[in-house]
């Protein structure tokens, strides 16, 4: 089974420049303590990779990864990635190893195949909405909506770039 | 390896290297605080993990330890 996503990537001028005209360096960020390496991108939402660091460009790509190849942290049905974080608070934190940090030592070190990360930004809280049943004034549906950011590790899994300029 | 293959295979070399990626990190680390967890994972905070985590706890009798393994 694959995962499947759009990824948006905000940028300089320059840094798209770059990822155009060069390809993405996934050696980039290299002791990123927050999931190390890699190439960072919002899942669907273009308007999110436009406000980080009040990008002047985005760029995005298509990301296709079989799951047992990575880690999935969006998902209640939670496994191996239930044990990779047991594994890293009881042995790694304490060492005061840094969580992107484990995450690049998995992957150089023991040889562990991961090419992708998804997790939750949960530093912005989830937005959720009231949406009144217009025939019954005592119903009310909650729905709510939050960001997925992802950490691609590897060429392999992501299309070719393109510049875009709008959602569209 | 797959992760699953990688969880399934730990031993306690694993220490080891851990005691080296420590030391490793502390020489070549340009900052010099280590924060806490929290702090840096934003994404996966600790209410995050207690509430994923608890209700699997207890669904699993013998929970992942590395110390069943080593």
């Amino acid at each position: 089974m694959n995962y499947y996503a759009i990824g948006y990537h905000g940028t300089t001028q320059e840094g798209a420049d770059t990822i155009l005209n060069s390809g993405i360096d996934f050696s980039r960020r290299d002791g990123d303590v927050f999931l190390g390496r890699g190439f960072y991108v919002w899942r669907d939402s273009y308007k999110r990779a436009k406000i980080w660091n009040s990008a002047q460009k985005v760029i995005e790509s298509q990301i296709k990864c079989p799951q047992d190849e990575m880690l999935n942290f969006t998902s209640i049905k939670w496994n191996k990635e239930l044990d990779i974080i047991k594994l890293y608070l009881k042995y790694f934190k304490p060492k005061e190893i840094y969580f992107g940090e484990f995450i690049d030592f998995l992957i150089d070190e023991l040889g562990v195949d991961i090419k992708l990360i998804t997790i939750m930004d949960l530093r912005n809280q989830a937005t959720k909405i009231h949406i009144q049943d217009p025939l019954d004034s005592g119903k009310r549906t909650i729905f709510s909506y939050g960001d997925i950011q992802l950490c691609i590790k590897h060429k392999d899994i992501i299309s070719e770039p393109r510049e875009v300029d709008d959602e569209s | 390896m797959k992760v699953k293959d990688f969880l399934n295979t730990l031993d306690e070399t694993i220490l080891e290297k851990i005691d080296k990626l420590s030391k490793e990190l502390r020489e070549r680390r340009s900052f010099s605080k280590y924060n806490d967890f929290e702090d840096i994972v934003y994404g996966l905070s600790m209410e995050s993990i207690k509430f994923y985590i608890k209700p699997v706890i207890k669904q699993i009798p013998s929970y992942f330890t590395l110390g069943s393994k080593i």
